[in-house]
């Protein structure tokens, strides 16, 4: 998303109140429009950074004269740099909204809920990617996507998992008629692929994908239709993501890059899109990063358990790769299960304490 | 908010721009808020001489223009 900063924001009251810039400067209170602006960088989508703008704008009344036009005026500008725009009437409903937030009577989450209602977003188009998110158009990726790893060293060590992942992050990228494939969409590609530690630490936060496409649409909108056809490429941003991934995977001993290791990638970058809709479903990157590596070594461990109980057998001629990547295998089919089970229980004992009965009783 | 002509401003500086604003108004003999004022008017006029952003700022006016006209004052 793209913040407005104190000298876009006295820009435009300049323009709207027609006066020189040392004359908005003189007439405006510089440190309440710091305020808010600081307010709206701590929210998450458009609407609710849009409220909080419009809001703490109308409440504090930084402009000395025209304070309310102005406001509004800020916030469409606001909203435009995000390829939006907010409808206006009727305007008398504006203005009595307008009323009760100066009254103190409608905060910031009203105020979210308002513009929400109001607010149109632009389709994005690939100029707009080049313009504003600074995402390079790539050629000659091939007309599957499937394909796009191949000749890569990096690539040749995606799990089927992850590639799988990889597959469904582009139809969904697809589906929203975008002509990328960024964060965003890597992150919804983990939680429809549905298996693994990476789908599961997200279920369990209650990341799902209609929340996570709905922070899409809000922060990106949706592409013009059919824009998306043939080959979509990858913003720089997933493409550091698949290298932060891939040195995640070494770094961790793994010998392969599975949907974890993309999980932390886009973990890793806070101010992709991906990782901003991950901070506002979530407690916290952090947070999500920690339940996750708290998985990946349990899951880690005993398959190490495995691999030593293998390496130590006398017989071991039967200890070969294919047996012991089947035996894992089975392993893992086993942890999910036992992954499964748990969460059956813990399900079933919150439901017991929930009707007043002591689980363990 | 007090609708005097001039007013000093309250602004938040890191320490060294704050330094750098008292060597200036000192040897030029003003106020630290006017050199201040003056720095932040030179970097708004930049804004506006931004022809991406005055571009869509007059279009949201002119989109606007009618239903910003008939928004109620403040007071």
């Amino acid at each position: 998303m793209r913040h407005l900063g104190r000298y876009d924001v006295l820009a435009v009251a300049a323009r709207v109140l027609r006066c020189a810039s040392d004359d908005v400067v003189r007439r405006s209170d510089l440190d309440a429009i710091d305020r808010v602006l600081d307010d709206v960088r701590a929210t998450g989508g458009l609407a609710e950074a849009a409220g909080a703008l419009l809001a703490g704008l109308v409440r504090a009344r930084p402009f000395d004269g025209a304070n309310r036009v102005v406001a509004v005026a800020v916030v469409l500008q606001f909203v435009s740099l995000n390829r939006a725009d907010l409808q206006l009437e009727p305007v008398t409903d504006v203005d009595e909204f307008l009323d009760r937030i100066a009254a103190g009577e409608a905060g910031s989450d009203e105020a979210a809920a308002f513009v929400r209602s109001r607010l149109e977003h632009h389709p994005v188009t690939p100029e707009d990617l080049q313009e504003h998110l600074q995402i390079e158009l790539l050629d000659g990726l091939g007309d599957l996507l499937q394909d796009w790893w191949r000749g890569d060293p990096m690539y040749e060590q995606f799990s089927e998992a992850a590639r799988h992942v990889i597959v469904l992050a582009q139809e969904e990228a697809r589906s929203l008629d975008h002509v990328y494939v960024g964060t965003e969409h890597l992150l919804l590609g983990l939680i429809t692929s549905g298996q693994g530690v990476a789908a599961r630490v997200l279920a369990d936060l209650g990341i799902t994908a209609p929340a996570v496409r709905d922070l899409v649409v809000e922060i990106i909108g949706r592409g013009r239709s059919g824009a998306s056809a043939g080959a979509i490429p990858f913003t720089p941003r997933a493409k550091s993501t698949f290298e932060f991934a891939w040195g995640e995977a070494r770094a961790r001993g793994a010998e392969q890059v599975g949907p974890e290791h993309l999980l932390l990638g886009v973990l890793h970058d806070g101010d992709g899109v991906g990782g901003q809709i991950i901070t506002k479903l979530a407690e916290s990157t952090d947070e999500v990063r920690r339940k996750l590596e708290k998985r990946m070594n349990w899951r880690q461990r005993s398959e190490s358990l495995v691999t030593g109980m293998l390496a130590e057998d006398p017989g071991s001629t039967w200890t070969t790769y294919g047996r012991r990547h089947h035996l894992l295998a089975e392993l893992n089919a086993v942890l999910d299960e036992n992954e499964r089970l748990h969460e059956q229980v813990a399900t079933l004992r919150e439901l017991l304490r929930r009707h007043h009965i002591d689980p363990d009783g | 908010m007090a609708k005097d002509a001039t007013k000093n401003i309250l602004l938040r500086l890191d320490p060294e721009l704050a330094d750098r604003l008292q060597t200036v108004a000192a040897v030029e003999g003003r106020s630290v808020s006017d050199v201040a004022r003056e720095a932040i008017a030179a970097l708004v006029d930049q804004r506006r001489q931004d022809d991406r952003f005055s571009a869509l700022l007059e279009e949201n006016l002119v989109r606007h223009e009618e239903s910003l006209r008939r928004l109620r004052g403040d007071d």
